[in-house]
């Protein structure tokens, strides 16, 4: 996908242009579209034209690929996040830019949406609590902004949580759909659930 | 272990199917769990289904076809645009709080359909969101909502609703038809009613 060749991580050659990072890109697209349970490592080995035991020259194993992927997004949605919110104080910038990156992510990065949204749980443990307690962290400083939007009186919504899980869903569903030969850009559609969650919190300009 | 076998029936074997493909998944359940848990054995199963890909069917196909029946019951008797997005929105709400285990199934599992059962059930899916995306661009036609792409509206209204199966809980705070209710307003909030 895009992302990845953007960071120049294009699908190899051949033999001699594996790497850890393109085993990574081959292990996504495949986890992405064939489910973590679904993929073994030699379909991987497959896409990537070499034999399956040269694999390990790279990567630790299946379990290790996931366990990479879905902390790095995570990481990566929280830096996001705390990028977009810092140094605004204004609720209404805060929430709009912390959605227009979620979204934003959502429709770039599609393929690592839907490998955590959906393997997440098939990591062990202490992985486990270790992605959910960032998921949750991002929820939290989410629904906070909602609730300082509230508690100031530009937001009028009764519930922040239901608020915050509506919008955050929303956005992480954009992953589903999203086509990049679609009639909208991947910043259209950040922007219009930027709008969204704007409408959502009844913010009243 | 006798008398529980005689005791099992054809819902009972779908039941536990269902609550098992929503905690494990379609791929990390296998027919002899669902056994386990009805304290039959295995081969007992084929009594009630044909495999386990016939129980997704069953599943996917109910459900499916449930939500479609519900947007047919919400809109048939009304005309005025808001109130067939509402009455549409809150029964599709509704049901993901009150069909939580179906949901998850059909949203994670429909790529482990065989073909062409797959496809006719991916369609069935779309029909329900064109008929959705029509709502909102015929409140848009009467004036009464306000977005840039109908489609774009639909899908965060449809996903939204679809998360609710994904968090919700009986025993938490607040009931289905409240979450149903208070989703169906982010709905309207989202499709811009009141703002014109």
């Amino acid at each position: 996908m895009s992302s990845a060749h953007a960071e120049g991580v294009s699908a190899p050659a051949g033999r001699g242009a594996v790497t850890g990072a393109s085993v990574r890109d081959a292990a996504l697209t495949l986890f992405a579209e064939r489910g973590y349970h679904g993929t073994a490592m030699s379909t991987v080995a497959a896409a990537l034209v070499i034999r399956t035991p040269s694999l390990y020259n790279h990567i630790r194993g299946k379990q290790d690929l996931l366990e990479s992927i879905v902390v790095e997004t995570l990481d990566a949605v929280l830096a996001d996040h705390t990028a977009a919110v810092a140094g605004r104080v204004d609720p209404v910038d805060r929430l709009r830019e912390a959605t227009r990156v979620y979204a934003l992510r959502h429709a770039t990065h599609r393929r690592e949406a839907l490998v955590v949204n959906r393997d997440t749980a098939s990591l062990p443990e202490p992985a486990l609590s270790a992605a959910r307690d960032r998921r949750r962290a991002h929820e939290t400083a989410f629904r906070s902004i909602i609730s300082e939007g509230a508690e100031q009186g530009v937001f009028a919504v009764g519930d922040a949580r239901l608020a915050s899980f509506a919008i955050l869903e929303m956005s992480v569903s954009i992953a589903r759909w999203f086509r990049e030969d679609g009639p909208l850009t991947a910043e259209q559609v950040a922007d219009e659930h930027a709008e969204f969650a704007l409408r959502i919190v009844r913010y009243r300009p | 272990m006798t008398a529980a076998r005689e005791g099992v029936t054809s819902a009972a074997v779908l039941d536990a199917a269902l609550t098992l493909f929503a905690e494990r998944g379609y791929h990390g359940t296998a027919l002899s769990q669902i056994a386990d848990v009805l304290a039959v054995r295995t081969p007992s199963l084929y009594n009630h289904m044909r495999s386990k890909q016939d129980l997704l069917q069953t599943i996917v196909s109910g459900t499916v076809r449930g939500v479609l029946a519900d947007f047919e019951e919400a809109t048939r008797d009304r005309t005025e645009p808001v109130e067939r997005f509402y009455h549409a929105v809150l029964v599709y709400a509704r049901r993901h709080a009150t069909h939580r285990r179906e949901a998850l199934v059909v949203n994670r599992d429909t790529s482990s359909l065989e073909e062409p059962f797959r496809t006719r059930m991916q369609a069935l899916r779309r029909e329900h969101e064109h008929a959705l995306r029509g709502l909102i661009a015929d409140g848009v036609r009467a004036g009464r909502f306000s977005v840039t792409s109908p489609a774009v509206a639909s899908f965060a209204v449809r996903e939204m609703c679809v998360s609710i199966a994904r968090w919700y809980s009986d025993d938490g705070p607040l009931r289905a038809e409240q979450v149903a209710r208070e989703y169906t307003e982010f709905a309207l909030s989202i499709v811009g009613v009141g703002r014109i």
